[in-house]
């Protein structure tokens, strides 16, 4: 028990830290531990706690750099700044961390209570998920992710297909003939997730971060006033914390789109919902509107990673790869009915939020220190923890050649605004999608499937979303 | 990036590798991956060194193997571990390792359940079985060819009878092929025997052991009983009670030959020959298999099994290659292409003459 309770510790304090650096969020948090792997495997539970706790603290720490800096602490908290950061230079940093906390707490625990609590009822649905609805799932989750991360249809279709052929490269599951390999053995076995998330995310934003001019953060004046007043904030527009939270929650159950849209989202229904009211300098509703998003976001993300290995946003893509370390296999129902995963996930989330708000509370005038280290420093680490993640699939160059690749991939998905996001759920289903394709091939007639009503279902609103996305007038943003 | 990446190649090959170094086939988490962790944790505690474990993944786990015979095996802290799907690729795949070349450490002889759907016939009369197939479970597919179809005089007759009666879906993962049996997509489960006692005892599951292929008695050459289930699950008994007879033909002898190599050598620990190294590994592992906590390790990852340790390691490769006959490669490997679709190569070097 004191182990679980010490991992549960030290994940919030790491998740804390990692949060608060710069450019630095749960996905980067989560690479990193993929080097600590080790340590877990004699109790993944632990590994599980640890991770979890992570995730719950680094969510709510993330948006503290976005309020004091202007510079975003992930990219799950860019609307974070829009009103955060002009409260913080208006003299009014301690309010709005007082409001980023409370906003995220209440969020992540009430949606963490309903996806964890309600987690055992859901793997039921597993079971009405045969091979051909599986397919549909995957199709369905591509159009999701693909169609709505990105404003331009082509480069939908763009970021779907790197994904997909990305996820090719290895060995035909059929037959296990290599293919796409281009004579490199190494890529035998396939492109591992660990350098491809590395790649995408990791290195282009801690690259990105050497273009934000290095604000030194904003003094926290009068904070435990303050932070009375941003918890008063959001008693008083509870409405505003509640739609930011359902809003995270729902997008964070669309495989792959959590994360970035959630909060966007959110900031723009409060925008929508508060017309009179001027935003972007400094209006608390604003920061209130969209804060709790991305806590709710991270447990409604984790429902399909757990329920059907399908994940809901790229650090769930990590914990899937970390827990597959562990043995712990997500999507299957041995680990659904198993009460300790179940309780270890749900527990470390709500306690990892707690432990955060309580630790924050009285820390954060200190902990936000941090931010007055160059930044050169902080990247410099996070890329050593990276590489060393990296290394751990087979320890020699190739590991790096592809973490290259990867990077230089990543990159050009920013400058070019590719979903980075469908390009990572493309590849993760790709086989899956192939195998499920081939299964129900060889064991469905297609009299069969036109008989399977949720198989219809599912390709019927995978037809929506994709037309709705290409007929809506208003395309709103990239979410690259 | 270019620093840090410098830096940990430059500082890897100095301090990681100056101790012994287990070459893992596969990436890590997978099952023989989970296997040679727990051994690598207990035998560095009574060899006094640190062990690390190096994966080298690939299709069909055949590269790390590859890399192991090419490059590593002269390094005498090298120890090379394996599994049974290395033993088929032996026979019908296209690689450079050989069995002949290195001394064995250690090996488990261990068993693999087919299972399933209970009050299923499975016989494929009314419709086709379907079962999960994959890499690695070619042998399960052969013993089922026969049970379905019983004794057939040629290779030909048993693949009419197997595309008649059975429909085998390639590319299908464990998970998958669990959630499939389950909601009866499959009708056949096919596991390891610590997995089937974890996903199918379940009522849920609503299975039962079909077959199982038996533990290859060491001395009598022979497959008997497996102490972890009750008796008359073996494959050959239940073929008995199902036709009547005693299995034989090319396909059975084809089968036997697969059963030996995956089954026995299923997981594996392997030194180059003139390892210098070679006796004080052997004498660890004895010490290490005495120790309860790996014991109770083991047990709880491959089931209670028997290790083969030392020299009868190599008497037992020795028998078992001497199995490797032309007709019985031949129709193996005819079998692999013909009913599995898998691109397979007859290699006629390999029969011991």
């Amino acid at each position: 028990m004191i182990e679980y309770i010490v991992w549960t510790l030290l994940g919030t304090l790491y998740g804390v830290i990692i949060g608060i650096m710069p450019m630095a969020g749960v996905t980067t948090g989560l690479l990193t531990v993929f080097g600590l792997a080790d340590q877990f495997l004699g109790n993944p539970y632990l590994g599980v706690v640890f991770m979890t706790s992570l995730i719950a603290a680094c969510s709510t720490a993330d948006s503290f750099t976005s309020i004091l800096t202007g510079i975003p602490g992930s990219n799950t908290t860019a609307a974070s700044i829009i009103d955060g950061y002009p409260m913080a230079k208006k003299g009014e940093a301690g309010r709005a961390i007082g409001i980023a906390l409370m906003d995220s707490t209440v969020n992540g625990l009430f949606w963490g209570a309903i996806a964890f609590g309600l987690m055992p009822f859901y793997s039921n649905l597993i079971m009405f998920f045969g091979i051909p609805e599986f397919m549909a799932f995957m199709i369905l989750s591509l159009a999701c992710v693909g169609f709505i991360t990105t404003r331009n249809p082509w480069l939908s279709i763009v970021s779907i297909a790197i994904g997909i052929f990305i996820g090719m490269i290895g060995q035909n599951p059929a037959t296990g003939a290599h293919r796409l390999t281009f004579g490199w053995e190494y890529l035998a076995a396939g492109v591992q997730m660990i350098p491809l998330i590395a790649g995408l995310f990791a290195v282009p934003e801690v690259l990105q971060g050497f273009r934000y001019q290095h604000n030194r953060p904003e003094p926290i004046r009068d904070y435990w006033q303050q932070l009375r007043q941003g918890f008063g904030d959001c008693w008083r527009c509870r409405g505003d914390v509640a739609r930011g939270g359902a809003i995270g929650f729902f997008t964070g159950l669309l495989p792959g789109v959590g994360g970035t849209i959630g909060d966007i989202m959110a900031y723009g229904a409060t925008v929508a919902r508060h017309k009179t009211e001027k935003f972007g300098a400094g209006n608390p509703r604003g920061l209130l509107g969209c804060e709790g998003a991305n806590n709710a976001q991270k447990p409604a993300s984790l429902i399909p990673t757990v329920l059907f290995g399908i994940p809901g946003a790229p650090f769930a893509a990590i914990m899937m790869a970390i827990c597959m370390y562990f043995g712990l296999e997500l999507g299957s129902p041995a680990l659904l009915e198993d009460r300790d995963f179940i309780t270890a996930l749900g527990v470390a989330f709500i306690v990892g939020t707690i432990l955060c708000f309580v630790l924050c509370i009285f820390t954060t005038r200190w902990i936000v220190k941090i931010l007055e280290i160059p930044y050169w420093i902080y990247a410099a680490v996070i890329m050593t923890i990276v590489i060393w993640s990296c290394l751990q699939y087979s320890g020699t160059w190739n590991d790096l050649y592809i973490l290259v690749i990867c990077s230089l991939l990543g990159m050009i998905c920013v400058r070019y605004k590719i979903s980075r996001p469908a390009v990572l759920v493309a590849y993760i289903l790709s086989e899956k999608l192939e195998n499920y394709s081939q299964q129900a091939l060889t064991l469905y007639s297609f009299s069969d499937l036109l008989q399977r009503p949720l198989f219809l279902t599912l390709l019927i609103v995978s037809v929506l979303v994709i037309s709705w996305s290409l007929l809506r007038r208003n395309r709103g943003i990239d979410f690259h | 990036m270019v620093a840090s990446a410098s830096m940990f190649m430059t500082v890897l090959p100095s301090s990681a590798w100056a101790e012994f170094r287990m070459i893992v086939p596969q990436a890590a988490g997978n099952g023989t991956a989970v296997w040679a962790a727990i051994i690598a944790q207990h035998l560095e505690k009574q060899l006094g060194e640190k062990i690390v474990i190096q994966h080298i993944p690939g299709a069909k786990d055949i590269p790390g193997f590859n890399e192991f015979h090419n490059k590593l095996r002269q390094d005498p802290k090298v120890i090379m571990v394996s599994h049974g799907g290395n033993g088929i690729g032996y026979l019908v795949d296209k690689v450079d390792y050989d069995y002949k070349h290195y001394d064995s450490i250690g090996m488990m002889n261990l068993n693999i359940v087919v299972g399933k759907h209970i009050g299923n016939p499975a016989d494929g009369r009314d419709r086709k079985v379907r079962i999960a197939g994959a890499s690695g479970q070619e042998t399960d597919g052969m013993a089922i060819a026969m049970l379905l179809c019983g004794n057939l005089p040629t290779m030909q007759a048993y693949l009419d009878c197997w595309n008649q009666r059975a429909v085998w879906v390639n590319g299908v993962p464990g998970n998958e092929r669990r959630l499939g049996f389950m909601r009866r997509e499959f009708d056949v489960a096919r596991e390891s025997v610590v997995s089937w006692f974890k996903y199918y005892t379940d009522p849920k599951a609503a299975a039962e052991i079909w077959f199982h292929h038996g533990v290859y008695d060491l001395d009598r050459r022979v497959q008997k009983e497996d102490p972890n289930f009750a008796a008359g699950l073996r494959f050959e008994t239940q073929f008995r009670k199902l036709h009547g007879t005693e299995p034989k033909g090319p396909l059975y002898d084809a089968y036997t030959l697969s059963r030996n190599f995956r089954d026995v050598l299923q997981k594996a620990l392997w030194v180059n020959k003139g390892n210098p190294n070679t006796e004080r590994l052997r004498a660890a592992l004895t010490k290490m298999i005495t120790d309860p906590d790996a014991a109770a390790a083991l047990e709880k990852d491959t089931g209670k099994y028997d290790w083969i340790i030392g020299n009868a390691g190599n008497q037992v490769v020795d028998r078992i290659r001497g199995n490797i006959t032309e007709p019985k490669l031949r129709d193996m490997v005819w079998w692999h292409e013909n009913a599995y679709k898998f691109p397979s190569v007859y290699k006629p070097e390999l029969i011991v003459r």
